[in-house]
C-alpha cells in the first residue's frame, strides 16, 4: 500500500530523495529544545479552535438588544460581536470549550515563545549563523502579542473595552503621528464602530497569515542550518548529534503535541477563562477595577502604573506621560533584543559560526543581563496586578506602588549580581574538576556508554 | 486626622470581639476613625447576635423574656396542669391585649389625636432623624453625625432591638421611650421609612446600573477592588444581605459616596440588590472561576501549565535513556 | 442523583470497560517488541552515512549486541539503546491507548447528551492525554533510541557559488543601467505607487482634528442623569455623586461627566474658577487624562477621584489636580450655574479637551 502510494507520488514529483533526507534528518534531543515545539503546536491548536470560533463569531459592533439564554443580561444593549460570544458560550455545543481552549492556547503560545526565546538567549543560540532566526523569532513574538490583544478585544466586553481604551491612548500618545495612527487603527475616537470589524479581519486573517509565513521561514532556517547542540564530548562545530526524525523523534514530538492538547483541553474544561458574561458588554461609561490585560501585556500595564505623572511640553506640543512607559520602554527593549546578537558580535569581534551552545555559566555577563531583564519584567508584571494584590493581601495599593517602584530598580540589580556570581562559581568549579580529574572529564551522560 | 491603620469596611470582618472590647474600655470616644465604623458594627452585630432576640421581641409584645433569651436562659417551665394552662392562656391574652389597649389609650387620649400621621413619625423626627435623616436616608460621616440608612430596613424585630439596645454608638432608648413608643417607631420605620422594595428588582437592569455606578470600585463580580488613599479597599459584597447593600447605596458608609434618590431611584436600588445577590454566587459554566480574579490569575495558571509542560518535556527527553 | 443520571453513569462505565477491553485486545495485536534488536543485515549501500536506513546502519556496525551491567541492551558500535523492558512498555502503551479510547467514547457521550463544559473538557483531556502518553512511551520503550552523529556544513564562509551568482546579477544589472532615463522613470513610478499605497491609509479614518479638540459641552446645556432626568442643585447631598451627560447625548463617551457635591467650605478651587461650583456641585470629565479609562471611583472621605485602571488619583476640591499615580494632567472641569428652575446647567465647555493626551493637545 505504502509502496503504491509512494511510487505514484514519486513518479510525478521525484521527491523520494527529499523525503528520505527528511526521515533521516537529525534533531538533537534535549528538553529545552521542545519549548519551540510547544509554541508551534499551540499555534496549530489556535488555528483549529479559532476556525471553529470564526464560524460563529459576528465581527460587528452594531448595537442590539439581547434576548438570549443568559438571563442576567436579558434586555441589555450590546454589540452583535458580544452577543455572538454569548451565543458561542451558552448555546453552541462545545462552544464554550472551544473558546476557552482558544484563549488558554493563546496564553500558553506566548508563554512558550517567551520561554523559547529565553532558552536561546541564555544558551547563546542566537550567535552566527542563527541571528537571522533570532530576529524571525522576535518578530513572531511581537506578532503574537499584537494578535493576542486583538483577540481578546474582539469579545467587546467591559474588561477588554478598558484595554481597548488604553491601547487607543497609547497609540495617541506617540509624538507627531500619534493621532493619525490611532485613528487609522481604531477608526475614530475609541468607541468607534469600525474597531471591532477591523480587529476581526486583522486577528483571523492578516496576522495569522503573517505568523504562518514567519513560522515557515523559521522552520526552514532551522532545517537548513540544523539544530544546535549542547556542549559535550563529541559535540563539535562541524557535527550534529541527535536522533533521526523517523520514528523516535516523530513519536516523541507527536506525543508532546497530544499532551499539550490534553493540558489545554483540561484547562479549557476545568478552569474558566475570560468570563465575559460577568464583565458585561462594552460600555464607555462603565469601568471595573482589576482591569488587567492578558499576562503577556501585563508588564506594559505595570510600567504604565509605576511611571510617575511626567509629561513633556515642546512649545505648544505635548508628549504625554503614557508615551514613556508604554511606547518608548517596550520599543527600546525590543530594539535592544532584536539587535542583541549583532551587538554581541560587534563587541566580541567574533565572526565564526557557532553550532555548539554556550552554557549559561560560560557567559556570566550575558546570563546576568538576561536574568535582570527578566526580573525587571516580573516586577512590572506584579505592578500590573497591584490592585489585585492589594485586594488579596489587604495592603494599600499606594504603598504597594511605592514598594514596586523601588523594587523595579533593586530586584534586577540584585538578581543580576547573584546570577553573575553563581555563574562564576559554577564555572570555577567546573574548571577545577576539569583540571584535577582529567581522565574522567568527559560528561558521560550524553555520550554513548562504554562497556565496562 | 485620618488613621491609616488597615481596617476593612467589610461588615463581616467587624463582627467579633474587638468592637465590644473597645466600647467597654471606652476607647471609642478617643478613636475618631473608629467612630465612623460604629453604625455599621451595629447592623452587623444585630444581624448575628440579636436575631433570636428580634424574633422573641416580635412575638412577645411585652418584651418580658428578652433579657432571659439574651443571656441564653430559658424561661422557667412550670408543670402542666389544666388550671395552669388556662391561667397561661389568660395571661398571654392579657399580654397581647393590654399593651395594645395601653398604646391606643395613650395615643387616643393625647390632644394631638387629630393629627393625620401615626405617632411613630413624631417620635422618629424627635429622636432618630438627627442621625438617620428626615426620611431615614442615612447621614454620611462626611457630613456630620453618621447614621445608617433605614430605607431598606423591613425587619421590625431588628429595629425594636436596635432602639432598645443601642448598638454601636447609637444610644439605647430604653429609658427615653416607652415600650409602645418603641413599637410605634418600629412600625413607622418598617412601613413608612423602608420604601425600598427588596424583592421586586429586575436582574438585568440591576446589572446595567451596577456596572455604571458600582462596578468601578466593587468589580462586576462584586469581589471588591483597590482604593487609593484611605488605606482600605472597596469590600467584597459576597456576604452582605440585601438590606445592607440597599442601605449602603443610599447612605455611603466610609469612603463610599452616597447615591441619593436623584441618582438611583428606589426601584433601581432594588434591581441592584437583585443583581448583587445573583452575582454573589454566579454560575461559572466554564469551570473553576479562579476566585474571579480575572486575567492575573489566568496568566498565572497559564504559566503553571507551561511549567508542567516543561516537566513533561524533561520526561519525554530523559525517559527512554534508562 | 436522579435515576436518569444513574442510568447514564452505568452506561458510561459499561462503554468505558468495553473500550478498555477491546483496545487492550487490539493493542496486544498491534504492539510487538521492536524488530531492530537483531535485525538481519541488509545490503550495505554506498550512500552517505546519514542517508542510510536502519538495517544499513546495523549492518555497517556489525550489530554487536551486548548486555550492559545494569541489564540494558545496547549496540556497542552505534550506541543504540534498546528498551529494557519492552513487555512493560507494551502494557503501558496498551493501557494508555485504552484510556484514550475510553476518554473519546466519554467525549462522544458527553457531547451527544449535551453535558457541561467540564465533562467535555475532561474527556477530551483524557483522550489526548492517553494518546500522548502512549506515543511517548512507545518512543521510550518500544523503539530503538540511537544517538547519532553526522557532519554538517559550518555555514560560516560564503560558498563558491556566490561569485558566479553575483557576476550573473551584474550582467543583468548592466543592461538595466545602460538605460538611465528609463530607469529613473521606473523609479519615479515606483515612488508614486508607494505614495498611492500610503495614501489609501486615509480610507481608514478621517482627519483626527475635529473630534479630538472638541470640549463637548455648550453653554446652557442642562445636566441630565443616565435616565434623562435633569439634576437640580440640591438633588445631591454632600458626599454623594452621580453621572451626568449633556441633555440629548446620553451615553456619549467623551461627554460623560461626574457630578459630585461636597461641602462648600472645603472647596479650594483656583481663583478664576470661583462660582463654577454652585452649592458645592462640582462637575469633571469622567475620562481619565492618563489612558482614557473611566474615572469611576470616588472616595467621599478623602475627596479623591480615582481611576481603576492605573490608580491615578485626582483631588476634586482643587480642580482635580492629580495627587498620585501616573496621571500628569488634571481632569477637565465643567463650569456650572443654576438656572431659574433650580436645575444645573453648563456654563461652557470643559476647560480642555477630555481624554488622554496627544501631540498638539492645547
Amino acid at each position: 500500500m505504502i509502496e503504491f502510494i509512494a511510487r505514484a507520488i514519486d513518479s510525478r514529483l521525484h521527491i523520494a530523495k527529499f523525503v528520505r533526507e527528511a526521515l533521516n534528518h537529525i534533531f538533537p534531543d534535549h528538553w529545552s529544545f521542545m519549548l519551540g515545539e510547544i509554541a508551534l503546536y499551540s499555534f496549530v491548536i489556535l488555528v483549529a479552535t479559532g476556525a471553529f470560533l470564526a464560524l460563529f463569531y459576528n465581527g460587528s459592533s452594531a448595537q442590539i438588544i439581547y434576548h438570549g439564554s443568559y438571563h442576567p443580561l436579558d434586555g441589555v444593549k450590546m454589540s452583535a460581536a458580544y452577543r455572538s460570544i454569548l451565543h458561542i458560550s451558552f448555546d453552541v455545543p462545545a462552544g464554550l470549550l472551544m473558546r476557552q481552549m482558544h484563549h488558554w492556547a493563546a496564553d500558553i503560545f506566548i508563554a512558550a515563545i517567551v520561554a523559547h526565546q529565553a532558552r536561546i538567549f541564555f544558551t547563546a543560540a542566537y550567535r552566527r549563523p542563527r541571528e537571522i532566526n533570532w530576529t524571525v523569532g522576535m518578530t513572531l513574538l511581537v506578532l503574537a502579542l499584537v494578535n493576542g490583544f486583538f483577540g481578546y478585544s474582539m469579545c467587546d466586553d467591559l474588561l477588554s473595552n478598558a484595554g481597548l481604551r488604553i491601547g487607543y491612548a497609547i497609540a495617541l500618545s506617540i509624538p507627531i503621528i500619534g493621532p493619525w495612527l490611532s485613528f487609522i487603527v481604531m477608526g475614530g475616537t475609541v468607541p468607534a464602530s469600525a474597531t471591532v470589524p477591523r480587529f476581526y479581519a486583522l486577528h483571523i486573517f492578516v496576522i495569522p497569515a503573517l505568523i504562518s509565513v514567519f513560522i515557515a521561514v523559521h522552520l526552514t532556517i532551522v532545517w537548513r542550518q540544523y539544530h544546535t547542540n549542547y556542549p559535550g564530548p563529541g559535540r563539535t562545530n562541524t557535527s550534529i548529534v541527535g536522533s533521526r526524525l523517523w520514528p523516535v523523534y516523530t513519536l516523541k514530538s507527536l506525543g508532546l503535541f497530544m499532551l499539550l492538547l490534553s493540558l489545554i483541553a483540561a484547562l479549557g474544561g476545568y478552569v474558566q477563562i475570560d468570563p465575559v458574561w460577568i464583565y458585561g458588554p462594552a460600555n464607555p461609561t462603565a469601568i471595573l477595577p482589576g482591569a488587567q490585560p492578558d499576562w503577556y501585556l501585563g508588564w506594559i500595564e505595570g510600567a504604565m502604573r509605576l511611571f510617575p505623572g511626567v509629561n513633556l511640553h515642546f512649545g505648544r506640543y505635548l508628549v504625554p506621560e503614557v508615551f514613556f512607559p508604554a511606547v518608548l520602554f517596550p520599543g527600546l527593549l525590543f530594539i535592544a533584543l532584536y539587535a542583541y546578537p549583532f551587538m554581541e558580535e560587534a563587541f566580541s569581534r567574533e565572526v565564526r559560526a557557532h553550532n555548539v551552545l554556550r552554557l549559561p555559566s560560560e557567559h556570566p555577563f550575558n546570563t546576568a543581563l538576561g536574568c535582570s531583564i527578566f526580573a525587571g519584567l516580573v516586577v512590572l508584571q506584579f505592578a500590573g496586578s497591584d490592585d489585585v494584590i492589594s485586594v488579596v493581601s489587604d495592603k494599600s495599593v499606594v504603598a504597594l506602588r511605592t514598594l514596586l517602584r523601588v523594587l523595579f530598580f533593586v530586584v534586577p540589580m540584585v538578581v543580576g549580581a547573584v546570577a553573575y556570581m553563581l555563574c562564576r562559581a559554577v564555572a570555577s568549579r567546573r574548571f577545577a574538576s576539569h583540571t584535577l580529574q582529567i581522565p574522567q572529564a568527559s560528561g558521560t551522560e550524553s555520550a554513548a556508554p562504554q562497556p565496562q | 486626622m485620618l488613621n491609616h491603620k488597615k481596617r476593612r469596611y467589610s461588615f463581616d470582618n467587624l463582627i467579633g470581639t474587638d468592637d465590644v472590647a473597645v466600647s467597654q474600655r471606652g476607647e471609642h470616644t478617643t478613636n475618631r476613625e473608629y467612630h465612623r465604623f460604629l453604625p455599621m458594627l451595629a447592623i452587623s452585630r444585630l444581624e448575628l447576635r440579636w436575631e433570636t432576640i428580634a424574633i422573641a421581641t416580635s412575638c412577645d409584645p411585652a418584651g418580658l423574656n428578652i433579657h432571659l433569651f439574651a443571656r441564653g436562659i430559658e424561661p422557667p417551665v412550670k408543670p402542666r396542669r389544666a388550671w395552669s394552662r388556662l391561667s397561661r392562656r389568660v395571661s398571654a391574652g392579657l399580654c397581647l391585649v393590654l399593651p395594645f389597649l395601653f398604646v391606643t389609650h395613650v395615643a387616643f387620649s393625647q390632644p394631638a389625636l387629630a393629627q393625620p400621621f401615626p405617632p411613630g413619625k413624631a417620635i422618629f423626627e424627635q429622636h432618630c432623624a438627627k442621625c438617620h435623616g428626615d426620611s431615614g436616608q442615612g447621614i454620611s460621616a462626611v457630613v456630620s453625625i453618621a447614621g445608617p440608612c433605614l430605607q431598606a430596613e423591613h425587619n421590625r424585630g431588628k429595629v425594636v432591638a436596635a432602639v432598645e439596645l443601642g448598638p454601636g454608638h447609637m444610644p439605647s432608648f430604653v429609658y427615653t421611650l416607652s415600650l409602645p413608643q418603641i413599637h410605634a417607631v418600629a412600625d413607622y420605620v418598617t412601613h413608612d421609612i423602608a420604601v425600598i422594595p427588596l424583592d421586586n428588582g429586575d436582574l438585568s437592569e440591576g446589572g446595567k446600573l451596577f456596572r455604571r455606578n458600582c462596578a468601578a470600585c466593587h468589580r462586576t463580580a462584586v469581589r471588591g477592588g483597590a482604593l487609593a488613599f484611605i488605606g482600605t479597599n472597596a469590600p467584597a459584597l459576597t456576604g452582605d444581605s440585601a438590606a445592607i447593600v440597599a442601605g449602603a447605596i443610599r447612605w455611603g458608609p466610609g469612603p463610599m459616596p452616597a447615591f441619593p434618590a436623584a441618582a438611583i431611584s428606589d426601584q433601581q436600588v432594588a434591581s441592584i440588590v437583585k443583581y448583587v445577590s445573583y452575582v454573589q454566587h454566579p454560575a461559572s459554566p466554564g469551570g473553576s472561576p479562579l476566585n474571579w480574579y480575572g486575567p492575573v490569575a489566568e496568566g498565572f495558571a497559564a504559566w503553571v501549565g507551561v511549567l508542567l509542560l516543561v516537566c513533561l518535556t524533561f520526561w519525554i527527553e530523559r525517559g527512554g535513556k534508562g | 442523583m436522579s435515576d436518569e443520571e444513574k442510568r447514564e453513569g452505568w452506561a458510561f462505565i459499561a462503554a468505558s470497560l468495553l473500550g478498555w477491553w477491546s483496545l487492550g485486545f487490539v493493542a496486544r495485536w498491534f504492539v510487538k517488541p521492536p524488530k531492530g534488536i537483531s535485525a538481519p543485515s541488509g545490503s550495505a549501500g554506498s550512500s552517505p552515512r546519514h542517508l542510510r536506513s536502519q538495517p544499513d546502519r546495523d549492518a555497517d556496525a556489525g550489530s554487536e549486541i551486548a548486555d550492559h551491567s545494569d541489564g540494558r541492551r545496547y549496540d556497542a558500535n552505534t550506541g543504540a539503546h534498546f528498551p529494557k523492558h519492552p513487555q512493560w512498555g507494551t502494557v503501558l502503551v496498551g493501557l494508555s491507548l485504552a484510556v484514550a479510547f475510553a476518554g473519546g467514547i466519554g467525549f462522544l457521550v458527553a457531547y451527544w447528551t449535551g453535558r457541561n463544559n467540564m465533562q467535555l473538557g475532561g474527556t477530551l483531556a483524557l483522550f489526548f492525554g492517553g494518546f500522548g502518553f502512549a506515543l511517548v512511551v512507545w518512543a521510550h520503550s518500544l523503539s530503538t533510541n540511537i544517538e547519532e552523529t553526522e557532519p554538517r556544513e559550518p555555514l560560516a564562509a560564503p560558498t563558491p557559488d556566490l561569485g558566479p551568482a553575483i557576476d550573473d546579477f551584474r550582467r543583468g544589472e548592466r543592461d538595466i543601467q545602460r538605460r538611465g532615463l528609463l530607469k529613473w522613470s521606473a523609479a519615479a513610478g515606483i515612488s508614486v505607487f508607494a505614495a498611492m499605497c500610503v495614501s489609501t491609509l486615509r480610507s481608514f479614518s478621517l482627519s483626527p482634528d475635529s473630534t479630538l479638540y472638541s470640549t463637548i459641552w455648550k453653554r446652557g446645556q442642562r445636566l441630565v442623569t443616565g435616565d434623562g432626568k435633569p439634576v437640580s442643585v440640591d438633588a445631591l447631598q454632600p458626599g454623594s455623586t452621580t453621572i451626568v451627560f449633556p441633555e440629548g447625548s446620553i451615553g456619549a463617551e467623551r461627554a460623560q461627566t461626574v457630578l459630585i457635591r461636597v461641602r462648600q467650605d472645603l472647596l479650594r478651587l483656583p481663583q478664576k474658577r470661583e462660582g463654577w461650583a454652585p452649592m458645592g456641585n462640582l462637575a469633571y470629565s469622567r475620562v481619565c487624562t492618563h489612558a482614557g479609562c473611566t474615572v469611576g471611583m470616588y472616595e467621599a472621605t478623602t475627596h479623591l477621584l480615582m481611576c481603576p485602571c492605573h490608580q491615578s488619583t485626582f483631588n476634586v476640591l482643587d480642580g482635580c489636580e492629580p495627587t498620585g499615580g501616573p496621571a500628569a494632567r488634571p481632569l477637565p472641569q465643567l463650569p456650572l450655574y443654576v438656572d431659574g428652575q433650580g436645575f444645573l446647567r453648563a456654563a461652557g465647555g470643559f476647560t480642555e479637551p477630555p481624554g488622554p493626551g496627544f501631540w498638539g493637545m492645547p
